[in-house]
Parts: C-alpha cells; sequence; structure tokens
C-alpha cells in the first residue's frame, strides 16, 4: 500500500520521534497555515489532486478553522483525526480537549511543534513592535492575547531537551503575565492514524465524497465504525 | 470647533486613543455638543477608516487600532449624550455585537462594530465570551434590530447555535436577526443552524443588513 501522508509542522517531531514516516511518502506544511484557513484548505486540496496515485492519503489536520470543509479526493481515501485542532490531537481525544476547555478556556496551549515551528504570541508582538512601535504593539498583543490567563505545555514524545521549551514557555508567559502549566500528552490517536489505522476518533473518507459539516461533526461525537480495523 | 472635530476625526484615522480620549474630554469639558463630535469627528474618521480598509490602503492592525479609538471616544461621549438627555440620531439599525461563549478572540467583532458604526448603525459591543441569554437580554433591552454573534473557534461555534436556540425557546425568533461569523463559521452552517445571516467579512456584514433591514 502507498500513503500519502500531509502533515502539519505541528506533529512532525512526534512523527518522526516514533519512526512513522517509514515508508510512506511525508509532506510537512508551513505552520503558518494555521492562520489562513482559506490558504491550507487550497494548499491541501492542491497537494490532495497531485497524490491521486497513491492507496491512501493520510493527514494529521483536525478541523483546523474547517480548513478540511469541501475538501475533495477524486479517487483516493482520506484518513484523518476527529479532533478539533492539533491540541485535541496532542491531548489524544476531543473529549480530554473539551473537558479541559470547560475547565478553563482561558488557556493557551504550547506543544513542541508550536514552539520550533509555531509564532508564539511573543514572536507576533516582536514583529508588531519593530513595525508600529511598542504603544501600538502592546495595544494590539493585549488585544489578541490579553485575554488569556494560563500557558500550557503539552508534552509528547520526542522532546530532546525539556528544559528549553519549559524556559520558552516561561518567558512568553511572563511577557502576558500567565499561569504556567504542563501536562501530558497522548499521541495513541495521532499514531494510530498514522499508521492509517482507523479508529473511533479518526474519520475516513472514500474517494469521491466531498467532506461535508457533517461529516467533520458526526464523527465529533464518535465514529460510527467502530471496530478497529487494518486498512 | 470645526477644528476640533477635524482633530477627532484624524486621530481616529491615526488609531490614537489617546488623543481620542483626550480630545472626548475637551468636548465634554467645554460643553461643546457631544452629538457633533460623534457624527463629524468619530464616525467620519472611522468612514475614512472603513473605505480605506476596503480599498486595501490599510492592514488589520490599523483598522483594529482605530476601532479601538471609537470605542474609546465613544465610551466618553455616549454617557455625556444620555446624560444631557440628547438623541444621537437616527441610526440605520441597532446591533448588539458580541463573541460567544468560550471564546475571547475580540478582534473580528470590533473591526465589524467599527464598520457598523461608520455605516450608521448604533452598535452595542457586549465583549466576549458572552452567554446565549446575555445577548439576548441585551438586545431586548435595547430594542436591538440584530444580534451579531462571533465565533473563531471550531470548539464554539455550537454556541452560535445555542443564541439561536434560546430565541426560539423563548418565542423571540422573530423579533430579532442573527448574524454569525468568524472563521470556522460559512453560510452552510449559518443555513444549517438558522441564522439570518452570514458573511465573510465587515463590510459584507454591514452591506447584508442595509439589505435584510431595507425590506
Amino acid at each position: 500500500m502507498r500513503i500519502k501522508l500531509i502533515g502539519c509542522q505541528s506533529t512532525m517531531n512526534e512523527i518522526h520521534a516514533q519512526g512513522l514516516n517509514q515508508g510512506m511518502d511525508c509532506e510537512f506544511l508551513d505552520y503558518s497555515y494555521h492562520a489562513r484557513p482559506d490558504r491550507l484548505h487550497a494548499k491541501l486540496q492542491e497537494i490532495i489532486n497531485q497524490s491521486q496515485d497513491y492507496d491512501l492519503i493520510i493527514l494529521t489536520y483536525g478541523r483546523c478553522s474547517n480548513s478540511m470543509l469541501g475538501l475533495l479526493s477524486p479517487r483516493i481515501p482520506l484518513l484523518f483525526p476527529a479532533t478539533h485542532d492539533c491540541i485535541g490531537l496532542m491531548l489524544g481525544s476531543t473529549a480530554r480537549h473539551m473537558e479541559l476547555f470547560k475547565e478553563n478556556s482561558l488557556t493557551y496551549y504550547f506543544s513542541q511543534g508550536w514552539l520550533d515551528y509555531g509564532r508564539t504570541p511573543l514572536a507576533e508582538y516582536c514583529e508588531y513592535e519593530e513595525k508600529y512601535g511598542e504603544k501600538k504593539a502592546r495595544k494590539l498583543i493585549k488585544t489578541l492575547y490579553g485575554s488569556y490567563q494560563k500557558a500550557i505545555f503539552i508534552k509528547t514524545p520526542g522532546i530532546k531537551d525539556l528544559e528549553r521549551y519549559r524556559k520558552k514557555v516561561q518567558e512568553i508567559a511572563d511577557f502576558f503575565g500567565w499561569e504556567v502549566g504542563e501536562i501530558e500528552g497522548d499521541t495513541g490517536l495521532l499514531t494510530s492514524i498514522v499508521k492509517g489505522i482507523k479508529v473511533p476518533e479518526s474519520i475516513y473518507v472514500d474517494g469521491g465524497q466531498v467532506v461535508t459539516l457533517e461529516i467533520l461533526a458526526g464523527t465529533q461525537n464518535g465514529n460510527k465504525d467502530r471496530a478497529r480495523s487494518r486498512l | 470647533m470645526k477644528e476640533l472635530f477635524l482633530e477627532l476625526k484624524q486621530a481616529i484615522i491615526d488609531g490614537d486613543e489617546d488623543i481620542v480620549g483626550e480630545l472626548s474630554q475637551k468636548v465634554i469639558d467645554e460643553s461643546i455638543n457631544p452629538v457633533d463630535a460623534v457624527q463629524e469627528g468619530l464616525i467620519k474618521g472611522i468612514e475614512v477608516v472603513g473605505e480605506l480598509w476596503k480599498a486595501g490602503e490599510v492592514f488589520l492592525p490599523d483598522v483594529m487600532m482605530s476601532a479601538e479609538a471609537m470605542k474609546v471616544g465613544l465610551g466618553l461621549l455616549e454617557p455625556e449624550i444620555a446624560k444631557l438627555g440628547m438623541s444621537e440620531g437616527e441610526s440605520k439599525g441597532k446591533i448588539v455585537l458580541g463573541t460567544v461563549e468560550g471564546d475571547i478572540h475580540d478582534i473580528g467583532k470590533n473591526i465589524t462594530g467599527a464598520m457598523f458604526t461608520a455605516a450608521g448603525y448604533k452598535v452595542f459591543d457586549i465583549g466576549t465570551d458572552i452567554k446565549a441569554e446575555d445577548f439576548v437580554l441585551k438586545a431586548q433591552e435595547v430594542g436591538a434590530d440584530i444580534i451579531g454573534a462571533s465565533a473563531l473557534l471550531t470548539t464554539t461555534m455550537s454556541a452560535q447555535k445555542q443564541i439561536i436556540d434560546y430565541l426560539i425557546e423563548h418565542n423571540l425568533k422573530d423579533q430579532f436577526k442573527v448574524f454569525i461569523g468568524g472563521g470556522p463559521t460559512s453560510q452552510a452552517y449559518a443555513d444549517e443552524i438558522g441564522a439570518d445571516g452570514w458573511a465573510e467579512s465587515a463590510d459584507e456584514a454591514v452591506a447584508l443588513a442595509d439589505r435584510m433591514l431595507a425590506k
């Protein structure tokens, strides 16, 4: 079976650390698509179109601001996680994500990928400061992130230097005056999907079938296809 | 006086909330007509920003700063207008705007608010992380035409539906038009949950409101 993996950089370290990329063609896309669902959608569709000579296309994207909505793989099935985004994916399930979200929705989550490849709120501030000066930059960043109260670092496989990440998170949290916490991640769902295994929290879409809201939403509550089956 | 209004207008265009604050205070201290200050100063300024934004001549942070400055000015002048028992003049309609429960994304809503103000609507911005019930209570209190609910997360967009469900439950659905917006939302989603309007951008939302309320 020939597999094409289209992944977000947010999942790259974990996939590499577990050697899951062996035997498949992987393409990891830039983190900055996070903020542009329209562009992410277009890019994913483009790669899907170019990958129709594979047997399966695996994506490590969740709903990601509904970037996945409307995608169509003409002939080849798609498999991806039914999580809202990489937070749920790194926590292992939507249920766990939502439980924590209910506990405190004002938490900003960090993962190693986010810190290595993403644009952290502090990096964003520095960009604004250069462009608009300190006064406007502070105002902007406060509007963007001022309501968050806590930074939580999700620990996942592949972390080589935990202290380095801790320091980064602390630095960002200090700038915004956030509390800091850590939580153990769970890459079980990610691992299953990258291995091509259908699990309750995966979404499997046949070739020729458009990804609809129903497909995205229906599986949020548990996939009908509960039997674990190797494709 | 004319000079002061021009300065207010310019301060809105510059997105300088400190100067807008100072000038608005001056309007109050010198007993200058606050309605004129809003109409001739603040709104004229945000109109310019709205046009520049549509033309692609200013960037998002600039619009954000102007919207923030606008809030500061209105925050000072509106209570004064109310205190003096003056009318702010005819508005095209009233809109209650907020970001839904669990969601603290502020920017899209602020810009939408600024654009609606620029277009002649009376905007009631009730903030972020707002419960369905609170949207409706505010809309009832001010006699709003439109409830605008923003959601920027797929985890929170279901709260937009809760507003509509609340209205249906309380037999209020006919009284307000519900507009939804935000990154993960779409026309299809708006149709699915029974929202009256959806727009991709703030200026499209204004155009939609114009069409809908003109009926």
